[in-house]
């Protein structure tokens, strides 16, 4: 009897351009991942309504930039939680091992995903301004005139630290693999540690000192000032190294390890 | 329960459940609460909870001491309101969640078809695990108190009172409540942290901007606000006639209506 073989030799390996294609679908052809995608577009505009609404009536000068502005805040901390999603969710339905099983080159997927959150970064910041422009329109035609001023020094800083915090979340994601346990630590790490560094340097000489080199969302201020400063540039790129790229590392290892189970 | 049980309908053969006694509701809260610990996420949540509590309080210690800072053992309790009020509503919105997530919810309510005995069930357990949790901050911080007692001779004041320990008491149960609120009326561990979160770090932003803008928004912030109106709690000002009605109104619309939508919501819930 001869040993029965499977020519794969003419099975072209899959390409990259189709695992990007998949996983961007997968990251809104669920209900769950549907409406995190919903939300953020609807609570972008409720806030734009009531951001026109209020300035309006209340004859406060507003610019293109602000209404911008106010879509950047909301989208900062729901963006990210995409970035989490994208990766635990195939933990926690246990689609990893489809996911795995017919991509075996684990490092092509998490490459996919990462750029699927970067995709989705770039649609999110295109529909931030869509929505900034009508909303300059409806408030310029309420107050008989708008300021067009749309600094594009800021858009560039809000592109990068909107891409920086769906990184951050991305990488607490790969670190925890647990959607829970990344969405609490992301939130912590983004609202409540700037404060305690804010206490710590108050009291202590030398933590004031240490403080702007490992506060990542401090440093991200050298972003939007573009600073002249080379030190916090450095600050950037040594508290990115902390937040972003030893989670972003040890848990990439994790994910091109683990036990998919 | 006999044999008969085994047995084809249609023979002659009837299920005799006239004997069996309906579950009682201690040994729900006891299965609940066992269900909380026995899982690793559970376990570590607990565990995650307790080295927080632990760690922050340490730091706090350490900054003192050295410091020859002036803090006293409600200082030490307060600064718990940041670690356990933190993981505490976690513990409680995935006390609710997690039946959905892991799809345990359809044996849970097979084993109990009554869905409002089993919320309520749940709802013991959220509370018991909030005493407790109160219980391991009194000792944590009566251990640190007595440390600083031991390593400085500045502060470390005794001035824990009943009023202080019943406020400290109401606010973890308040945010133990609000989780298990949110999670009731999403059915989502991530939604419900994330409204969680967004509720108690941003939201308070947000009230701050609209208040500096718009003056009629400044007078109504008071009675929508709800972490505002808990803050003359902690802060050692105590409540007053008004922080009361403001605590009530806002707690009505955070608490209550996500409460009442949300067990309204399990009692009916289609169980996938």
């Amino acid at each position: 009897m001869t040993a029965a073989t499977i020519d794969i030799a003419s099975t072209a390996p899959t390409p990259f351009s189709r695992l990007v294609r998949l996983e961007l679908r997968k990251s809104y052809d669920t209900r769950a991942g549907f409406w995190l995608l919903g939300t953020i577009v609807l609570l972008v505009l409720a806030a734009e309504i009531i951001a026109v609404s209020v300035t309006a009536v209340q004859d406060e000068a507003m610019q293109f930039g602000d209404f911008v502005g106010t879509a950047a805040f909301l989208t900062s901390f729901l963006l990210p939680v995409l970035g989490i999603m994208l990766l635990t969710t195939e933990w926690t339905q246990r689609t990893a091992m489809v996911t795995f099983a017919l991509e075996p080159r684990r490092s092509l997927v998490i490459l996919a995903k990462a750029i699927v959150g970067v995709i989705l970064t770039l649609a999110t910041v295109v529909f931030s301004i869509a929505i900034g422009f009508v909303a300059n329109l409806v408030y310029g035609l309420a107050q008989g005139g708008a300021d067009w001023t749309f600094g594009w020094k800021d858009f560039a800083a809000f592109l990068i630290t909107q891409v920086l915090a769906m990184l951050g979340g991305f990488a607490l994601a790969a670190l925890f693999l647990n959607t829970a346990a990344a969405i609490v630590v992301f939130f912590v790490y983004k609202w409540v540690l700037p404060g305690l560094f804010a206490i710590g340097a108050a009291l202590m000489a030398w933590f004031h000192d240490l403080a702007p080199w490992i506060d990542f969302q401090g440093a991200q201020a050298a972003i939007w000032d573009w600073s002249s400063s080379a030190e916090d540039w450095a600050q950037l790129v040594v508290s990115a190294v902390i937040w972003l790229g030893l989670p972003l590392a040890f848990g990439i290892r994790r994910v091109l390890r683990a036990e998919v189970k | 329960m006999s044999m008969n049980s085994m047995a084809a309908p249609g023979l002659g053969h009837a299920l005799d459940l006239s004997g069996t006694s309906p579950t009682p509701f201690s040994r729900l809260v006891r299965t609940e609460l066992r269900k909380t610990w026995d899982t690793r996420a559970g376990l570590w949540l607990l565990i995650c909870t307790a080295l927080l509590t632990a760690a922050v309080m340490v730091i706090q210690l350490a900054v003192v001491v050295v410091q020859d800072l002036v803090v006293s053992y409600n200082d030490f309790l307060t600064s718990t309101n940041f670690s356990i009020g933190l993981l505490l509503p976690v513990i409680g919105i995935l006390l609710v969640t997690s039946e959905w997530s892991q799809r345990t919810a359809m044996v849970t309510f097979s084993l109990e078809p009554h869905r409002g005995r089993v919320i309520l069930a749940k709802l013991v357990v959220g509370l018991l695990l909030g005493i407790a949790a109160v219980v391991i901050a009194l000792g944590l911080a009566a251990i640190c108190n007595l440390l600083l007692n031991g390593m400085s001779d500045l502060g470390g004041a005794w001035d824990l009172s009943l009023e202080q320990t019943a406020y400290f008491v109401l606010l973890q149960e308040i945010g133990m409540l609000t989780g298990f609120a949110f999670a009731a009326l999403l059915l989502n561990s991530p939604a419900a942290i994330v409204l969680y979160m967004v509720y108690q770090f941003v939201l308070p932003t947000i009230f701050g901007i609209g208040g500096a803008l718009i003056g009629w928004f400044e007078d109504l912030k008071p009675w929508i606000d709800f972490g505002a109106s808990q803050t003359p709690m902690f802060d050692g000002t105590g409540m007053t006639g008004e922080d009361w009605a403001h605590f009530a109104v806002s707690g009505f619309i955070w608490l209550v209506i996500p409460l009442v939508i949300g067990v309204r919501r399990v009692l009916t819930a289609e169980v996938k």
